[in-house]
C-alpha cells in the first residue's frame, strides 16, 4: 500500500489545482472574490442549523438526552454521503479519464480503490459541512464535555465518510463487476445505480415512520416520536451511537473505549475496501473502455439509408445534446438524480406515516389566488437544483473547438442547450401536476397555470443555469464528474435561482396587491418577460464568451 | 483566400509572444505549406485562423470576412482539421457526420454520395456505424477529415494532416488536397514532413519563434541560400 501516498498526490493536484486555478484563473481575478461568497451563501444554512440544534439540545436536555443532537447530525452526514456516494463512486472508480493511465503501471487495484476514495473523501468533508459542523460545535459549547471532546471531535469528522463511502465503493464494486460483460452496460450501470440510491432511501424511511407523525409543535413530542427513527438508523451506522458515545463521555475511561471501536470499524471498513477491490475491481473495470463494435460489413445501400436527411442546425444541435448527455452514465446519473429523488423524498414518508395530510384538507385552497403561484415556486426551487444547464457548456469539455468552429451563432448553440434543460425539466413538472392532483388541487385554472408557468419558470431557470455556464464554464476536466458534481457553477446557478425566487415572489406580492382579480395573468406575463429578458442577456454573453474561450 | 495582417497573439497575458507580428497572404488555387519547429507557433497562427483564438492584435480575413467582426460568414468558408481531432466520442461516426451536415446545411443527396465516396477512399466505411470511443486516432483523423471534404468549402486549413495516417490513406490525402486546389481552391497546411511540403506546395512558409523567417515559392527560397533540398534550408534558417 505505498503507492497510495504518491497515487493521492496526483489525483489531488489533478483536480483541485484546476479547479482552484479556475476560480483564481490569471484571466481573471474576479475568480477570487466569489470565494467570501461562496462561504457567505453558506452562512445561512449554517446560522439555521445551528439554531435547530440549539433548539433541539434544549428540548432534549431535560429527558436526559441530548446527546441525540449528535446522533441526529453523525447519522445525517453519514447518510449524506452514503446517497452521493454511489454517484460518486462510480465515476470517480470507473469513469475517470486517469484510469486508462493508472492501470498499466504496477498498482494494485487496492492502491487505486484506496487513493480514490480518499480523494473523494476531500470533497465529503465539505458536503457534511453544515451538517455536522454546526452540531459538535453546539452540542461542545452547550454541554459539559471532557477534556478529549475536541481531538475525539475532529477525528470523528475526518472518519465520519469512511464507512458510508465504502458500502458505496462496495455497492459500486459489485455492480460494476456484474454488469461488466453485458451489452447497453452504461444503461444498466446507471439504473443499478439508481436502484442502490433509491433502496438507501428506502430502507431509511420504511417502517421508521410508522410509528408516529411528524409534529413539530413541541421539540419534545418530536423526539420522542423519533427516538426510533433516529435510533434505528444509527443503530444500523452503527458508527453514529459509538461516536456519539465517545464525544459525550465526561471522561476519557469512558470516552476511549467507543472512540477506539469507531476508530477500529474504520479501519475494518478500509480492509474490506481494499479485499473488494483487489477481487471485482478490475473486472469490473474490463472492457470499461471497450465499445462494442460490429466489425460487419457496410453495405452502400445500408450508409445511403442511415444518413440522414438534412434537418435544421438547431434539431441537429438539440439531437447531439441528448445523445452526448444520455450516452455518458456520469452526466446521465447526475442529470435525473434529482427528478427522481425529490419525490421519493416526499413520497416515502408521505406513504408511510401520513406526515402532513393527515387532518389538513389541501382541496379547500385550490381555489385561492396564490395556490398555483406557490406551486410555481416549487417547481422553480426543483428546477434550479438541476445541474444539465449550469454545466451544459462544461460539458463539451475537450470538444468544445467543433462548438467554437461551427458557423452557427452561439446565441442559437445556446438555445439548444436550453431545450434540452427545459425537456429535463418538464419531468420535475410532471411530477409538480401529479402532486397537484394528488393533494386535490388539480383544478382547471391551477393546472392551466401550472403548465404554462410551469414552461416559463423551466425556461428561465434554465437560462439562468446557462448564464453561469457561459461566463465561466470548466472545460478542462478529465474526469466527467468535474464538469457536474465538482463543478461550482450548479452552485452559484442555485444561488441564482434562490434570488431569482426571492425576486419573483416579491413581484408576486406587489400584483397581487395591485391588481388582485388579474393576479395570475399578470404574474404570467411578468415570468414570460423576465424569461425573454434573461434569454437575451444569455444570447449577448454567449456571443460574446464563444470566443474568449482559449482551450 | 486567406491574410493574415501584422497578427500578433501570447498566452495567458503573458509577454512571449507565440506569434509575433505576423503577415501572410494565400492566395486562391494555392497550396500553402507552414513549417516551423516544435513551439514555432504553427498551431497558434492556425487556431487565429479559424477563429478557435483571438489576436491580441492585428486582423485576420477568411475569403473576405474578417475572422472577428464576421465570425460566422468566415466559418463557413473554411474546414479545419486540427493536429489532435477529438470527435465526441459516445456518437457514432456517421452520427457526428449528420450533425456536421446539418449545420453546415449540406443537402441530402450530396451528403450521401460525399460521405459514400470518402468513407470509401479513407477505408472507413465498416466503421462508421460504430462509436467514435472505438476508433484508432487514424481512424478520428479520417472522420474529421470526411467531415471537412464533405462539405467542399473553398479554403481548407489543416493542421499536421499526415501525421497518424496510415501510407495509403496519406496518398488519398494528398490526391485529394493536389485536386481540391486545381479547382482553385485554398489550401493551407502546416508539416513536419519537408518531402511533402517540397513535392505538393506551391509556397511554403517558414516560421520560428512566431516570425516568418522565409516565404515564397522553393525557387525563391534557394536563392541566397546554400543548400538545394527543402531540408536544408530549413536547418539553414532555424539554426540558432
Ligand atoms: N495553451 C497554451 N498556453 C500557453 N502557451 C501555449 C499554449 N499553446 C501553445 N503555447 C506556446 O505557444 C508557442 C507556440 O506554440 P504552437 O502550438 O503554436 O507551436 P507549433 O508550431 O504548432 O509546434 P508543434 O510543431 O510542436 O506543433 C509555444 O512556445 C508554446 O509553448
Ligand atoms: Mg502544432
Amino acid at each position: 500500500m505505498r503507492n497510495v501516498w504518491p497515487l493521492l498526490r496526483v489525483q489531488l493536484i489533478q483536480t483541485w489545482r484546476s479547479s482552484l486555478q479556475r476560480m483564481t484563473g490569471t484571466r481573471s481575478r474576479l475568480g477570487l472574490l466569489l470565494i467570501p461568497l461562496i462561504l457567505l451563501a453558506f452562512f445561512p444554512l449554517i446560522v439555521m442549523f445551528i439554531v435547530a440544534y440549539i433548539g433541539l439540545y434544549m428540548g432534549l436536555e431535560p429527558l436526559g438526552q441530548a446527546h441525540l443532537v449528535l446522533t441526529i447530525a453523525l447519522t445525517g452526514g453519514q447518510l449524506l454521503c452514503l446517497i452521493f456516494g454511489v454517484l460518486y463512486v462510480i465515476s470517480v472508480f470507473y469513469f475517470s479519464q486517469d484510469l486508462r493511465l493508472l492501470i498499466p503501471l504496477p498498482l494494485r487495484p487496492g492502491e487505486i480503490a484506496l487513493s480514490k476514495l480518499m480523494s473523494i473523501l476531500l470533497g465529503e468533508y465539505l458536503t457534511i459541512a453544515p451538517v455536522v459542523l454546526p452540531a459538535l460545535g453546539v452540542y461542545g459549547v452547550l454541554a459539559d464535555v471532557g477534556p478529549l471532546y475536541i481531538p475525539f471531535a475532529v477525528l470523528i469528522y475526518l472518519m465520519l465518510p469512511v464507512v458510508p463511502l465504502v458500502l458505496s465503493a462496495l455497492f459500486s464494486l459489485l455492480l460494476m463487476r456484474i454488469t461488466a460483460l453485458r451489452r447497453n452496460r452504461d444503461l444498466f450501470r446507471v439504473f443499478g445505480a439508481l436502484v442502490g440510491v433509491g433502496l438507501a432511501i428506502v430502507i431509511q424511511f420504511v417502517g421508521r415512520f410508522q410509528q408516529g407523525g411528524l409534529r413539530v409543535e413541541d421539540v419534545q413530542r418530536f423526539v420522542e416520536a423519533q427516538q426510533p427513527l433516529v435510533q434505528g438508523v444509527a443503530r444500523w451506522l452503527v458508527t453514529s451511537t459509538w461516536g456519539t458515545q465517545a464525544l459525550q463521555a465526561g471522561s476519557p475511561a469512558l470516552g476511549i473505549p467507543p472512540f477506539l471501536l469507531f476508530t477500529g470499524i474504520v479501519a475494518v471498513s478500509l480492509g474490506l475496501l481494499v479485499a473488494g477491490a483487489e477481487r471485482f475491481f478490475l473486472g469490473g473495470l474490463l472492457g470499461g473502455d471497450e465499445v462494442a463494435s460490429s466489425g460487419r460489413q457496410v453495405s452502400r445501400p445500408e450508409l445511403a439509408e442511415r444518413t440522414g436527411k438534412e434537418q435544421s442546425p438547431l434539431r441537429a444541435l438539440f439531437l447531439r445534446e441528448v445523445r452526448l448527455l444520455n450516452r455518458n452514465p456520469t452526466f446521465l446519473m447526475s442529470g435525473v438524480i434529482t427528478p427522481l429523488l425529490i419525490p421519493l423524498f416526499i413520497a416515502i414518508p408521505l406513504a408511510t406515516g401520513g406526515l402532513l395530510v393527515e387532518g389538513i384538507d389541501f382541496s379547500a385552497g385550490a381555489d385561492l389566488p396564490w395556490t398555483p403561484a406557490v406551486l410555481l415556486g416549487i417547481l422553480f426551487l426543483l428546477n434550479s437544483t438541476s445541474v444539465i444547464p449550469s454545466s451544459a457548456i462544461s460539458r463539451e469539455g475537450r470538444w468544445f473547438w467543433i462548438s467554437q468552429s461551427l458557423p452557427v451563432a452561439p446565441r442559437v448553440q445556446i438555445h439548444a442547450k436550453l431545450l434540452h434543460s427545459v425537456l429535463f425539466s418538464l419531468l420535475n413538472l410532471l411530477v409538480m401536476g401529479v402532486v397537484t392532483v394528488w393533494l386535490g388541487l388539480g383544478t382547471l385554472r391551477n393546472l392551466a397555470v401550472l403548465l404554462t408557468g410551469g414552461l416559463l419558470v423551466s425556461v428561465i431557470s434554465g437560462y439562468s443555469g446557462l448564464l453561469i455556464d457561459v461566463l465561466k464554464p470548466s472545460l478542462a476536466w478529465t474526469d466527467p464528474q468535474q464538469a457536474m458534481k465538482g463543478n461550482i457553477n450548479s452552485f452559484l446557478a442555485m444561488l441564482i435561482n434562490l434570488a431569482i425566487v426571492a425576486v419573483l415572489a416579491g413581484a408576486s406580492v406587489l400584483l397581487y396587491l395591485a391588481l388582485r382579480p388579474f393576479f395570475l395573468p399578470g404574474l404570467l406575463i411578468v415570468l414570460a418577460l423576465g424569461a425573454w429578458f434573461l434569454g437575451q442577456i444569455v444570447g449577448a454573453l454567449a456571443d460574446v464568451r464563444y470566443t474568449q474561450y482559449e482551450l | 483566400m486567406i491574410e493574415l495582417v501584422n497578427v500578433s497573439k501570447s498566452y495567458g497575458g503573458g509577454t512571449k509572444k507565440a506569434v509575433d507580428n505576423l503577415s501572410l497572404t494565400i492566395r486562391p488555387g494555392e497550396i500553402f505549406g507552414f513549417l516551423g519547429p516544435n513551439g514555432a507557433g504553427k498551431t497558434t497562427t492556425i487556431k487565429m485562423i479559424v477563429g478557435l483564438l483571438r489576436p491580441d492584435s492585428g486582423t485576420v480575413r477568411v475569403g473576405g470576412y474578417d475572422v472577428v467582426r464576421q465570425p460566422l460568414e468566415a466559418k463557413r468558408q473554411l474546414a479545419y482539421v486540427p493536429d489532435t481531432p477529438e470527435v465526441y466520442d459516445k456518437l457514432t461516426g456517421l452520427e457526428y457526420l449528420n450533425f456536421i451536415a446539418d449545420v453546415y446545411g449540406v443537402p441530402s443527396g450530396e451528403r450521401q454520395e460525399r460521405i459514400a465516396r470518402f468513407a470509401d477512399a479513407f477505408n472507413l466505411t465498416n466503421a462508421l456505424l460504430d462509436r467514435v470511443d472505438s476508433y484508432s486516432h487514424g481512424m478520428q483523423q479520417k472522420l474529421v477529415l470526411i467531415s471537412a471534404l464533405m462539405r467542399d468549402p473553398p479554403v481548407w486549413v489543416l493542421d499536421e494532416p499526415m501525421v497518424g495516417l496510415d501510407p495509403r490513406s496519406s496518398h488519398q490525402l494528398k490526391e485529394l488536397m493536389a485536386e481540391h486546389t486545381r479547382r482553385n481552391r485554398t489550401l493551407f497546411f502546416s508539416t513536419h514532413v519537408l518531402e511533402v511540403a517540397e513535392r505538393l506546395c506551391d509556397r511554403v512558409a517558414i516560421i520560428n519563434k512566431g516570425r516568418i523567417i522565409a516565404c515564397g515559392t522553393l525557387d525563391e527560397l534557394r536563392r541566397g541560400q546554400t543548400g538545394e533540398t527543402l531540408e536544408s534550408i530549413f536547418l539553414e534558417l532555424t539554426e540558432q
